[in-house]
């Protein structure tokens, strides 16, 4: 086992070298670069900026640019944003932790509906539950999660009014326009306004609008695939053979039918898991979420390149990491695998 | 024969009705609807639904309906005009892989494994903003409508790829192929007149999937704004203007083209299911 994964952390290296290349070639297409800031500045004379290009190295050739930039990034020197010429490392490291929060929240909330749900509506195929439960599992693949953003700020934050506020209680604000009515919940940020140190109830109310959102990331996709591995598996013969040495149903579904629906289904999720950061990027920019999508965003508009390379290259360890992790879940849940 | 399949699943016809309506409205509109897409009217600007604006107006006063059916031209077009350079680049490759095998499709396979690894919404954004600096005319036009199928197409290939090396890899060792190849056809006969057109089906199926989850992306670019720029309405682009007004209480503008959005896909969704039953060969009823 610990041959295997050697083996794949050497094969992710060239991977992850290739991702970095493509990505710096791209980067150092776009026009101004780096020097784009300098040239703009009034005090600086051309021969300035072409001192200030050499000092940089940017009249190298592309390949020696990136062979330096490579050499400083495999010790962590990650450069410094265009913007706030902070280290990258530092801006992103300050907006993971809020990624991570939302993702897991998010993540946890998708699971804990869906494989129930994909689970009960095979074992009971065909009937009233699996109808609707598919119909709306196909609903959910469907819907764009930034739209259905859109809509829970619609309805919870514009439509909805706090029951517990003062004197109007509940009332649809979008007729009533009431002055000192609250909304039902806070449509973005992590905190009120203002408020840098929230209490836990603050937090919880600000989260449940983008959580229920990049909850739906997913949803009915996985409903699905569990539904369907279930299907695979409940005809299997030892199914039969659980079943007829008298095992209660319980047991049959749980412990032979469960187990082996999961496995491929982990793999699934693990190799999706990563896509949830492009969700969160959704996410976040609607709700004014402090995280590492938002954060892309901004860097996108205002063209801060350094930031951007940074971002995209954690998401690609990303990528490989859940990759090998899909791999290792899948041997420890199907014992006919081993690997060595 | 399948036609006849087709026709019983139900939610594939709904499907394939509500998306001939959207794409009569999308080709008709000029014809059928009164309003201009661009012409503002500073009278109605923000009027909710009513009866002469049945989906509203927006900030400039122009009827949303009107625009909606308009910008499905674009969001259709991208999402075909994408699945069509992703579903050719995905063949030839995945053909060539599997009918080389050996080197070339370890190689190829290693590429693909590539662009899967690739972060996806991430690197689109990337290439859109990369794109505004180009200027090449077919690219521009219709607010970077062609950069848009460009970038979209380049990163939806590595399903169809693998879909197509796989059948490749079974069908290349069947008789015809030998016999193809033993009255001295060249390789890229068999290729495309002996193996591809059985590998239809499945790719049919892929194809039409795809559309949907192109369709998807380019609206998720242009609701960020790093898609098609307006003035040209894309359903993606008319949801990132509605986000001021939606928290001011106008709803339409946000509800109707994320709508579209959803009715488009889950329709094609749906029908890509009934050509998966109806194209089975296994699945006889």
């Amino acid at each position: 086992m610990t041959h295997y994964i050697l083996r794949r952390l050497i094969y992710a290296v060239p991977l992850l070298i290739l991702i970095s290349i493509i990505v710096f070639f791209l980067i150092s297409l776009a026009p101004g670069g780096p020097m784009a800031a300098f040239e703009e500045n009034p005090n600086l004379t051309p021969e300035d900026i072409v001192r200030l290009e050499e000092e940089f190295g940017l009249n190298q050739p592309i390949y020696v640019r990136y062979w330096k930039w490579a050499k400083r990034i495999v010790v962590g020197d990650w450069g410094y944003s265009n913007v706030t010429h902070r280290p990258v490392l530092e801006e992103i490291g300050h907006r993971l932790p809020n990624t991570l929060q939302l993702m897991l929240v998010a993540f946890s909330i998708t699971l804990l509906i869906s494989i129930p749900i994909g689970l009960y509506s095979a074992l009971h195929q065909y009937s009233l539950f699996d109808h609707v439960a598919t119909f709306f599992a196909f609903v959910g693949q469907a819907i764009p999660i930034f739209w259905f953003g859109l809509i829970l700020i619609i309805i919870f934050n514009v439509w909805l009014n706090n029951p517990v506020s003062p004197h109007h209680g509940f009332a649809w604000s979008h007729f009533t326009q009431c002055a000192d009515c609250k909304p039902l919940l806070p449509g973005g940020g992590m905190a009120p306004y203002g408020v840098d140190d929230p209490t836990l109830g603050q937090r919880i109310q600000h989260m449940i609008l983008p959580v229920t959102m990049l909850a739906m990331f997913g949803m009915g996709a996985y409903t699905r695939y569990m539904r369907g591995q279930t299907l695979e598996v409940i005809y299997q013969d030892y199914i039969r053979t659980a079943r007829s040495k008298g095992l209660s149903e319980r047991m049959v579904v749980m412990r032979h039918a469960f187990k082996n629906a999961l496995a491929p289904v982990v793999t699934i999720i693990a190799l999706d898991l990563p896509g949830l950061f492009g969700g969160a990027l959704f996410t976040e920019t609607i709700f004014s979420w402090p995280g590492m999508g938002r954060l892309f965003y901004r860097s996108a508009q205002r063209g801060d390149y350094p930031l951007l390379m940074g971002i995209v290259m954690i998401n690609a360890v990303l990528i490989i990491a859940f990759n090998l992790l899909a791999d290792l879940s899948y041997a420890y849940l199907d014992p006919r695998i081993r690997y060595d | 024969m399948a036609w006849q399949q087709f026709k019983h699943h139900q939610m594939a016809m709904v499907g394939s009705a509500i998306l001939a309506i959207l794409l009569l409205g999308a080709i008709f509109v000029s014809f059928i609807s009164p309003y201009s897409p661009t012409d503002s009217s500073l009278r109605e600007r923000r009027d909710p639904p009513s009866i002469q604006h049945p989906m509203g107006t927006d900030t400039l006063g122009r009827d949303l309906m009107t625009r909606i059916f308009y910008g499905g031209r674009i969001s259709l077009a991208i999402g075909l005009g994408a699945t069509i350079l992703g579903v050719s680049i995905g063949v030839i490759i995945g053909s060539m892989a599997g009918y080389y095998g050996g080197k070339v499709d370890e190689a190829l396979m290693r590429l693909t494994d590539l662009f899967l690894s690739l972060p996806r919404i991430f690197l689109l954004i990337i290439m859109a903003i990369l794109l505004r600096e180009v200027d090449v005319p077919i690219l521009k036009a219709n607010g970077d409508m062609g950069g848009i199928i460009l970038i979209l197409g380049l990163l939806s290939w590595t399903s169809v790829a693998r879909l197509v090396r796989g059948q490749f890899l079974s069908l290349k060792e069947k008789e015809f192929v030998e016999s193809a190849r033993a009255i001295g056809a060249s390789p890229s006969r068999i290729i495309f007149k002996h193996i591809l057109p059985n590998t239809a089906t499945p790719i049919i199926v892929a194809a039409t999937l795809l559309v949907a989850r192109n369709i998807i992306s380019e609206s998720g670019l242009s609701f960020l704004g790093f898609g098609v720029q307006p003035p040209t309405p894309t359903w993606g682009n008319m949801l990132n203007a509605a986000q001021d007004e939606m928290r001011k209480g106008n709803w339409w503008m946000a509800f109707f083209p994320g709508l579209m959005i959803f009715l488009t896909v889950i329709s094609i969704n749906y029908i890509g299911d009934g050509l998966r039953d109806a194209l089975d060969p296994r699945k006889v009823k």
